[in-house]
């Protein structure tokens, strides 16, 4: 019984062996470590929050792929501390997203305010700018009886 | 110069047109048609002139470019797997080949990235070397086909016995 057994038990293994391999096969290019991979993900959702209410994030996504490349690199002490800066300078962000939005959209509205009166403006100005300047132009001019 | 009624209407409507097109600009989504984009370029990072014959393990070098037109920041992954004409991706799905190796980065809205990739094949015959792109979608927290792949057709022979 245990001499019929044998062969089952050693496909079983030769099966489990097999299925653990698979993964390794699967060898990554510029793939990140585990604990890496983690960081930089939730960090990244915070970027991209922050991203998609328009701050401006270009700096710290730059930064954050020479984390990638440190990592791959080797250099993990540096790559360590440019994570801890990244999240230090994204919490700052954080807290001060309401108030660039806000700016940025006072910016914004304003340039917009500016530009739709631009006509009227122009249309109550510019016949009394154009009149100054005629009269400014032709002050010197005698007139002859 | 004469500046009478007309001028003025005329020069008021060029200022209202102007202003129109200004205030469009500015009020205008900042993107309307998001998109990203994959390229695989040569060891030049030049389009064309790719090898078309290589041999088993040979190191093949190729670039990339990817390009985040999304409106946001992107965490994108370029997937390398070996397959046929058969089992080449869609727009909508992936290669059911399993990956091989894998390229990743982080771009903002507007940026590129180009590099340079080494691959082997390990296969003889006709061969698809594929590329697929995928980005982190952190609201399902799960890596997402992006619907972008390129290929590449080699023949992949044997090393000649010297």
């Amino acid at each position: 019984m245990i001499l019929l057994r044998r062969p089952v038990l050693l496909v079983l293994i030769a099966a489990l062996i097999l299925s653990s391999a698979v993964p390794l096969l699967i060898t990554s290019g510029y793939a990140l470590q585990q604990p890496y991979d983690d960081e930089l993900k939730e960090l990244y959702i915070r970027v991209y929050r922050l991203g998609r209410e328009g701050i401006d994030v270009s700096d710290i996504v730059n930064d954050m792929n020479r984390v990638v490349e440190l990592v791959n690199a080797g250099r993990l002490d540096e790559a360590d501390k440019l994570i801890r800066d990244i999240e230090s300078r994204v919490a700052r962000l954080e807290t001060e997203a309401g108030d660039i939005l806000f700016w940025e959209n006072f910016r914004k509205y304003s340039v917009v305010a500016i530009l739709i009166s631009l006509p009227i403006i122009a249309y109550i100005f510019l016949p009394r700018l154009y009149l100054e300047a005629w009269y400014r132009l032709r002050r010197r001019w005698l007139v002859k009886r | 110069m004469i500046f009478d009624d007309e001028v003025l209407a005329v020069i008021l409507a060029l200022i209202v047109v102007g202003s129109v097109f200004g205030v469009a600009e500015l009020m205008r989504p900042r993107v309307t048609e998001p998109f990203t984009a994959l390229g695989l370029l040569n060891e030049d990072l030049k389009i064309g002139d790719y090898p078309s014959k290589v041999v088993v393990g040979q190191n093949i070098t190729l670039g990339i470019f990817v390009h985040n037109y999304m409106g946001y920041p992107i965490y994108y992954r370029v997937i390398y797997k070996v397959g046929t004409n058969e089992t080449l991706p869609t727009n909508s799905s992936e290669s059911p080949m399993p990956p091989i190796k894998y390229w990743e980065g982080f771009l903002d809205h507007d940026q590129n990235a180009t590099f340079l990739i080494n691959i082997q094949v390990y296969e003889t015959g006709r061969k698809a070397l594929i590329f697929e792109l995928w980005t982190y979608d952190p609201e399902g927290d799960r890596w997402v086909y992006t619907g972008r792949w390129n290929h590449l057709y080699v023949d992949v022979v044997e090393a000649p016995i010297p």
